[in-house]
Formats: C-alpha cells, sequence, structure tokens
C-alpha cells in the first residue's frame, strides 16, 4: 500500500503541492480531482515515485519508496502517464513489455510472462489488437493495449492519469468497468479524472486538491453535500435522478453571466 | 501492382525481410569480390579463397577487395544498427548519427589527428572513435543540465554539430598540406581500405550490436518515453546513456575507416522501420543487413559506373538514397490515404 506523509514535491524549486498527508489501500478506487494547475498529475506523479518529493515522504508498504531498487517498486507501481510517445511496436510486444521490472539475467521474457500478457490483453477486451502496430490503433483502443500493459506488471498500486481524456463514451465507461474489475481483484487503483460525474460516480474516495493542497478527502456523496466540491470548482453542483445511480449537474455559480457579452 | 503485393507480405513477414536482407548481403559481397578492374569469375573466387590458387588474383582479393567489401559490411551494418538505435532513443525518424553529433565529432577529431600527427596515420580510427564518444557524451552532459529530455538532446546535438563543424573547417584551414585526404573522408569512401584499418573497426561494431541486441527490451522501453521507462522500473536517463555509447562505439567504429557517411544511419532504419516496425530486436538485425547490403551496392557502383575513375561512394550514396528515400516517403502517403 502507498502511503503520503506531509508531502510536497515540485518542479524546479517550486511547490507544486504541499503537505499532503492520504493513504490508497488495496481494493479501493480512489479519484483525484481538483481545477486546472492544483498539482494532481504532480501528486500522482510524486506517489508513483517518477518525482522526487521536496520534502515529506511516500511510504510503500510501510518502508520509504527510495529505499526500493527502482525494479522492485516497479513490481509494486504502476503507473500511466496521460501523454505518451506513439509506440511503433505491436501490441502485444507493448503489453508484453509490462513484464519487463521482472526481467532477470538472460534478458528474455519467458513463456508465463507471455501468458500473463496475454490474459492482461484479454481482460481489456483488446486480444483482436494484439498484433496490430500500437501507432495505428485509434484513442480507445490505444489505451485498453496501454492498461494491459499496467496489468500485465501486475503491480499493488495502479496509476492512471487521466485514462478517460480523448475517449468516447462508450470506451470511456469501459475503461471505468475495466478499473472496477481491477479494484475487485485487489488492487488499489487511482486515477485523475476530469470529468466529475464518471468521477463521483466511480470513486470509492474522492480526494480534492485545489491549489496544491488536500482540501477534501472522502466519499463522493459527501463531497457534493458538504458544498466542497463547489466550492472548489467554483459552480453549482445539482443532483439528478437516473436508473443508473446518482447523476450531477453543473453549472456555473451566477447564472446571469451567461448574458454578459 | 505486383510490387506492392510483395510490399506488403515484406510487411507482414517479418523474418522474410531479414532473409531478404541476408540474401542481398550474400549477393553485393560477391559482385564486390568479383567485379572490378580485372574480373575474377565465381569459379576463381572460390579457388583463390581456399588458397588454392595463388599470383595476382589472390593478392588482388586479399588486399584490395576482400578487405573493402567486409569494410563497406562492417560500415553500413554499424552505421545503420548504430542510427536505428540513436531514432528510437530519441524516438525520433529524423534523428540521426548527424544530428547528435556523433559524425562531426569523429570528423573533428580526425582532422586533428592528421594536422597535429601528420605521420600518425594509424591513430586515425581511434581518434574517430574517441571523437565520436566524446561529442555524445559532450552532448549528453549538457542536455542533462536541462532536463535531458529528447528534446534538448536533440537540439543540443544539433548545436554541437555546427560547432564541431566549423573546428573542423577552421583546422583545416589552418593546416592546408596535413589534411589532403581529409576531403576524401568527408565525403565518404572506401578506396584504399586496408585490413589494419578495417579488422579493429569490426570488432567495434560487431561487440556494439551485439551489446544492443542484448539490451533490445532496454531499447524498446526506452523508446516509449521516459515516464513509461521510469514507471518499469528503468533507470531511463542511465540506460540511455549506456545505449547512446554503444551507437557512438558503432559509429565511431564506422566512421573512423569510411569517412562520413552519415545519410546511411538516416535512411536504412528508416526504410527498415516501414517493414518490421519499431522493435528493435527486428530492427537492429534488418538495419545491419540493409545497411551493409546498400554499402556494398553503392561501393560496387561507385567502382563500376565510371571505371577508371571512381566516384566517392558518400556522393552515390545521397545521390541514389535520397530520391529513393522520397519516393518511399511519398508512396507511405498513398498508402495511408487508403488504409
Amino acid at each position: 500500500m502507498i502511503e503520503l506523509k506531509n508531502l510536497c514535491a515540485g518542479y524546479g524549486g517550486e511547490f507544486k503541492i504541499r503537505d499532503i498527508t492520504a493513504a490508497f489501500p488495496s481494493g479501493e478506487l480512489t479519484v483525484l480531482i481538483g481545477p486546472n494547475g492544483s498539482g494532481k498529475t504532480t501528486l500522482l506523479r510524486a506517489a508513483a515515485g517518477l518525482l522526487r518529493p521536496s520534502s515529506g515522504a511516500v511510504l510503500l508498504d510501510g518502508l520509504p519508496l527510495k529505499s526500493f531498487p527502482a525494479r522492485r517498486a516497479a513490481q509494486k507501481i504502476a503507473f500511466l502517464p496521460q501523454s505518451r510517445v506513439p509506440a511503433q511496436l505491436p501490441a502485444e510486444r507493448l503489453v508484453l513489455h509490462g513484464r519487463f521490472p521482472y526481467l532477470s539475467c538472460p534478458r528474455r521474457y519467458r513463456p508465463e510472462d507471455r501468458e500473463i500478457a496475454r490474459r492482461a490483453l484479454e481482460q481489456t477486451g483488446a486480444l483482436e489488437l494484439a498484433t496490430k502496430s500500437v501507432a495505428s490503433l485509434s484513442g480507445g483502443e490505444r489505451q485498453k493495449v496501454y492498461l494491459a500493459m499496467a496489468i500485465a506488471q501486475d503491480a499493488d498500486t495502479v496509476f492512471l492519469d487521466e485514462p478517460t481524456t480523448y475517449l468516447d463514451i462508450h470506451h470511456q465507461l469501459e475503461l471505468m468497468a475495466c478499473a472496477g474489475r481491477m479494484k475487485e481483484q485487489g488492487k488499489a487503483v487511482v486515477m485523475v479524472l476530469h470529468d466529475l460525474n464518471l468521477a463521483l460516480r466511480w470513486a470509492d474516495r474522492v480526494l480534492l486538491l485545489q491549489n496544491g493542497l488536500l482540501c477534501a478527502c472522502g466519499a463522493p456523496e459527501e463531497m457534493v453535500r458538504s458544498g466542497a466540491l463547489s466550492r472548489a470548482f467554483g459552480v453549482r453542483v445539482e443532483e439528478l435522478s437516473s436508473s443508473f445511480g446518482p447523476w450531477y449537474g453543473f453549472d456555473t455559480l451566477c447564472p446571469d453571466s451567461h448574458d454578459v457579452p | 501492382m505486383k510490387c506492392l503485393r510483395i510490399f506488403s507480405t515484406l510487411r507482414s513477414k517479418p523474418q522474410a525481410f531479414l532473409v531478404l536482407g541476408a540474401l542481398f548481403c550474400l549477393a553485393a559481397g560477391l559482385a564486390g569480390l568479383c567485379v572490378g578492374p580485372s574480373s575474377i569469375p565465381l569459379s576463381e573466387l572460390w579457388r583463390a579463397l581456399t588458397g588454392q590458387s595463388g599470383g595476382t588474383a589472390f593478392a588482388i582479393l586479399v588486399h584490395v577487395r576482400l578487405p573493402r567489401v567486409l569494410g563497406a559490411l562492417a560500415a553500413g551494418a554499424g552505421l545503420a544498427s548504430g542510427g536505428a538505435i540513436i531514432q528510437s532513443v530519441f524516438a525520433n525518424p529524423l534523428a540521426g548519427p548527424n544530428i547528435i553529433g556523433v559524425n562531426s565529432g569523429a570528423g573533428l577529431a580526425v582532422a586533428l589527428c592528421c594536422a597535429l600527427f601528420p605521420a600518425g596515420f594509424w591513430a586515425v580510427p581511434a581518434a574517430a572513435f574517441a571523437g565520436a564518444l566524446l561529442s555524445v557524451l559532450g552532448v549528453f552532459l549538457i542536455a542533462k543540465k536541462c532536463g535531458a529530455s529528447r528534446m534538448t538532446m536533440v537540439l543540443t546535438g544539433v548545436a554541437a554539430s555546427s560547432i564541431l563543424g566549423a573546428c573542423t573547417d577552421a583546422v583545416m584551414a589552418l593546416f592546408p598540406d596535413a589534411l589532403a585526404g581529409m576531403a576524401g573522408f568527408r565525403v565518404g569512401g572506401l578506396a584504399g581500405v586496408s585490413f589494419r584499418q578495417v579488422l579493429p573497426a569490426c570488432l567495434y561494431i560487431l561487440a556494439g550490436f551485439i551489446l544492443a541486441m542484448l539490451f533490445s527490451n532496454e531499447l524498446d522501453v526506452l523508446s516509449l518515453g521516459d515516464d513509461v521507462a521510469q514507471s518499469l522500473g528503468m533507470r531511463a536517463s542511465f540506460v540511455r546513456l549506456a545505449v547512446l555509447m554503444t551507437a557512438a562505439l558503432m559509429v565511431g567504429a564506422s566512421v573512423s575507416f569510411a569517412g562520413l557517411l552519415g545519410f546511411v544511419g538516416l535512411l536504412v532504419p528508416h526504410i527498415c522501420r516501414l517493414f518490421v516496425g519499431g522493435e528493435s530486436r527486428l530492427l537492429l538485425p534488418a538495419s545491419a543487413l540493409f545497411g551493409g547490403a546498400l554499402l556494398l551496392f553503392c561501393d560496387l557502383l561507385s567502382r563500376v559506373l565510371f571505371a577508371p575513375y571512381e566516384l566517392p561512394v558518400g556522393i552515390l550514396l545521397s545521390l541514389l538514397g535520397g530520391p529513393f528515400f522520397l519516393w518511399l516517403l511519398l508512396r507511405r502517403k498513398g498508402g495511408h490515404l487508403h488504409d
């Protein structure tokens, strides 16, 4: 399990996040939300060990993350960045590289690695894409393949940075369902989302960031009810009824502002 | 249309592409041994190689053609697979040995070596190699200061290339006598190479290639970007340096006797990528085979076309390779429209 203790981090001496204390327990889907520039991605990168904390600590199973060798840490933590270089590899090869942290001395993938990669592709519904080049896939297909890579990595904690951006609604829901299955397998899934409806509907716990500070943390309904959400984003939130659970509508704080020329 | 069908078959079967490359190498190599001012028929070639016939044919083979063919094969393979590594590392098909300053570093080192130690021509390969390594290291360290992202490295490489090129020109202007051979070196050519130059370079190139193949998974992961590489437990900047040093080893060794033939390093991996994709374990051998075959072929043409004069192979390479490269780019665009 990953725990953050008074974590401060940033780029070039400037703090983007300050004094964050949180934990990402296994079997839970935690969603980070917050306005643009509130430090969500910085928090995710620092928690995944890609960004060195300026102060405070990231603990992995109770021990400082930096005391783990990179390979050991990668067996425990998977991270999927939002922007990626288009990979000119066949999908199955890309997913197989999810087993990279487990490569040992003859640096070749073993048959069991191939089996794990195949099952990961199956789990994200991307088995038929196996032989295609990742660069030739559509955004939704590509996301499935990358998710399969993270699954093949077989880490306890999976960090996803805005995994639904640029996906159509069908692929968005498919991805969230897949994240839900990973959670049920006992993984801790942590993601940054911009779509508040997706966040509120699927999250077990929401961390709300504002100006680099953790300003609220709790169950989705709590966030809405306490007004924290509407304060952080400067919007009105209204619960709507739908047959598939709670759904929310948003509007600007002053309705008249639409008419301002 | 038949041509297009072959094209798509090769795309779906990377192994066939590799076999084709090996066949090209073999054919061009044999032709390179047989054809020349005095032609040696195949039957004679076999007897001369196995030492059954001495005399002129044997002497020509061993002292002139064999080092030249071996040199062309090794330099082509070294430059092309070195270029493939550099392209993967920067995830940029425009990157190449010239871009990150490997060539110009080697060029400057050779110029300095010729100017300062006119008698020490034996040190030229070592100097070229050292120049290539030092320039890669320099580019890497400067880029690391500003974050070692791909873009900064390419930009640093371009700046370093122009500085090193200017230094080379300055050395050439100040020591015009010692550098009579430098013009040939800059264009690139294989005329008059000897076993003494080629064999050590071949060993370097072979060692670099084996090393690169052993770490082909690392190369693949590195090509996915730093964040992905790091989250897969790789120390991206360290591996990038190690891999670039390997590429510098291969390119420096090639440049040391064949001159500045940087274009092979851009052209061949790019073409191979169209057929086998970006998987290093396929791309590296494909680049090596086709790079070797291309250089062998161009060297052969350079000897035959205007005999008894010889066109430097570098010129021919650009004249043949450039248009072919453009044709491929145009064709690929057409292919995308029909997909």
